[in-house]
């Protein structure tokens, strides 16, 4: 159960943190 | 090859011209806001809309806000798509009557990020893991949004592109909108209707169960199918309800299902080409990016079906009849011609879907779709991400142009300066790393190569497909890879995300740039771009592009394969 919470988190972190980086990426590129 | 499969070829391509010079007129009205001979119906429904989430239709947005926007609800319906997938057997009976239990916590990272990115990537068998609610409330939701914000993206680039100097390209609510409304949800009522008549189910019932003639117990997969496989094609998703997808009779019965699906695929990408035209005010414009496309489609269509219509040299050889070409891995009542004319159409686009394995294609003809793929998936390329892929591929073709007379590049009157340029190059830059990096590392990775199904070059093309068809958004799987593992779940989902918004958000930024400058009368030193000699140089600057970032991988791949096939050795 325990596994399964932490895979989840993972994987929840991951996504949202990709979409989270693309923001940090749009302000990169208005800089270029 | 046989004259009624050109002609059936011929037919499917004059349909989609008819139906793209009005759907194009008419998604232009959408796009600016005007009243459509729907709005007297949906126009209470739209502005309901927009009271419930406190949205000012009459209120811009900047490049950024838009972006961002983009974003924000991308996070949302992540979250949604995962949680839904995760918990699905806590569904009640009628939206889930075979008891699908939940799906793991990495495959629903990897579906919820391939539902969200409009790729429809599958590691998972539709009709042995996801709940009717699932299917509907999940997937087909999502099937509807992702191609509505695709089309938005594109409509606010080309108001930049278009436009003398704006900071504000549209308002990214209304836009998503006005295309589900009065696009995207009127068209899929119509053809679910015609699906269901023509025999695709539509039903909450359970399963079928059958005693087959040898006294066997047979389970045959239901659902509520047909809504989904409209906008499972019209909407460039291609994931389908059912594993084996468009091949199945319960997704696409007949050559007439085939006929719609096939044309439905592509209309309103190449309508997307002929509305920039209206947009921009010079339809000449758009319709040079229509013949650009529909001339790279139409070659690969033409080069698959030559090399598959000839059949297998090697089973010729053993007494096999060719006449029928090389049907392993095809549907008896498509043949030869509509197999690949389906599987041409659905890498062109990023649909994805497939009414054949692709897998089973003699090695030349399974390099069109590959290659098509890579292209950067432009030849309509995805309902919105096609516009604005072939614009950035336009940036780029004008640049050449100015560097070979030596004059500063402009492109619809507007000065590309380095900027535009930088952005464009890293948005295609992304891409190839996205297919190279992940395809390198799956390959040199124990637990990448123990998921392919086959060795030698045939195991690089597919692993090979697998990543090309992820980061440029397609989902259509090459087959011959267990996409399950943690390597490809999580590896290919991170490539859907960034192919995707990596890809978007520099041509935004190039948007961005381009909106606010003057729109420059055209002179005698203005490079015309509504001619012949545009066309050329933007085809061979989308063929050149794509050959170079990927001749050695494909040479390794289908190339190396069809010689050593001539040999006599296959994989």
């Amino acid at each position: 159960m325990e596994a399964l919470a932490m895979m989840d988190l993972f994987s929840v972190v991951l996504g949202v943190g990709v979409l989270g980086l693309m923001a940090v990426y749009t302000v990169l590129c208005d800089r270029i | 090859m046989s004259f009624y499969g050109w002609a059936e070829i011929a037919v499917t391509f004059a349909l989609v011209a008819l139906v793209s010079f009005p759907l194009g007129a008419y998604m232009a009205k959408i796009a600016s806001g005007e009243p459509v001979f729907l709005t007297p119906i949906l126009g209470p429904v739209e502005r309901g809309f927009y009271r419930l989430a406190g949205v000012d239709p009459t209120k811009g947005m900047g490049w950024r806000s838009y972006v961002f926007a983009l974003l924000m609800i991308s996070v949302l319906h992540f979250l949604l798509l995962y949680a839904m997938l995760r918990l699905q057997n806590f569904f009640p009976a009628f939206l889930n009557p075979a008891g699908m239990g939940a799906m793991s916590a990495r495959l629903s990272f990897n579906t919820a990020a391939s539902f969200l990115t409009n790729t429809n990537w599958q590691n998972y068998s539709g009709e042995q893991a996801m709940a009717y609610g699932s299917q509907m409330l999940g997937l087909t939701v999502h099937n509807f949004i992702s191609p509505a914000v695709g089309i938005a993206a594109a409509f606010a680039v080309a108001r930049a592109f278009g436009t003398q100097r704006i900071k504000e390209f549209g308002n990214f609510w209304v836009d998503l909108t006005r295309i589900s409304l009065y696009l995207l949800l009127p068209i899929v009522i119509v053809m679910t209707l015609v699906f269901i008549a023509c025999g695709i189910p539509q039903t909450m019932a359970n399963y079928a169960h059958a005693t087959t003639l040898e006294g066997a117990q047979q389970t045959i997969a239901l659902g509520p199918i047909a809504f989904q496989e409209a906008i499972k094609m019209l909407g460039t998703n291609g994931g389908g309800f059912l594993n084996t997808n468009s091949a199945h009779p319960f997704e696409n019965p007949t050559e007439l299902t085939n006929l719609i699906e096939a044309v439905s695929m592509v209309s309103i990408s190449f309508a997307l080409a002929i509305c920039f035209g209206h947009m921009i005010g010079d339809k000449k414009q758009g319709r040079v990016l229509f013949y650009v496309m529909a001339v790279i489609l139409g070659v690969g269509v033409i080069l698959a079906y030559v090399a598959e219509a000839h059949g297998n040299p090697l089973l010729t050889a053993l007494g096999v009849d060719p006449s029928q070409g090389n049907m392993e891995g095809k549907e008896m009542r498509f043949g030869t011609p509509l197999s690949v004319l389906f599987g041409v159409f659905a890498t062109g686009t990023s649909c994805g879907a497939v009414n054949s394995m692709h897998d089973s294609w003699m090695p030349l003809a399974g390099l069109v779709p590959l290659f098509l793929i890579q292209l950067g998936e432009v030849t309509p390329g995805g309902v919105g991400s096609g516009l604005y892929g072939i614009l950035g591929y336009c940036v780029i073709a004008m640049f050449v142009a100015g560097l070979m007379v030596g004059r500063t590049p402009e492109y619809l009157g507007k000065k590309l300066g380095a900027k535009e340029v930088k952005l464009a190059i890293m948005a295609f830059l992304i891409l190839t790393f996205g297919i190279l990096a992940g395809t390198a590392y799956s390959l040199v990775n124990a637990a990448g190569l123990g998921s392919l199904a086959n060795a030698g070059p045939h195991g690089l093309s597919e692993m090979l497909y697998a990543w090309s068809s992820a980061t440029e958004n397609n989902g259509s799987a090459f087959a011959g890879i267990s996409g399950d593992i943690p390597l490809l779940d999580y590896g290919l989902g991170i490539a859907m995300l960034l192919g995707r918004f990596g890809f978007w958000i520099p041509i935004m930024a190039i948007a961005g740039s381009l909106g606010p400058k003057v729109k420059l009368a055209p002179s005698a030193g203005t490079f015309p771009t509504h001619g012949l000699l545009f066309m050329c140089l933007l085809t061979g600057v989308i063929i050149i592009m794509g050959g170079l970032q990927f001749l050695p991988a494909l040479s390794l791949g289908p190339i190396a394969e069809h010689y050593v096939m001539l040999a006599g050795k296959t994989y």
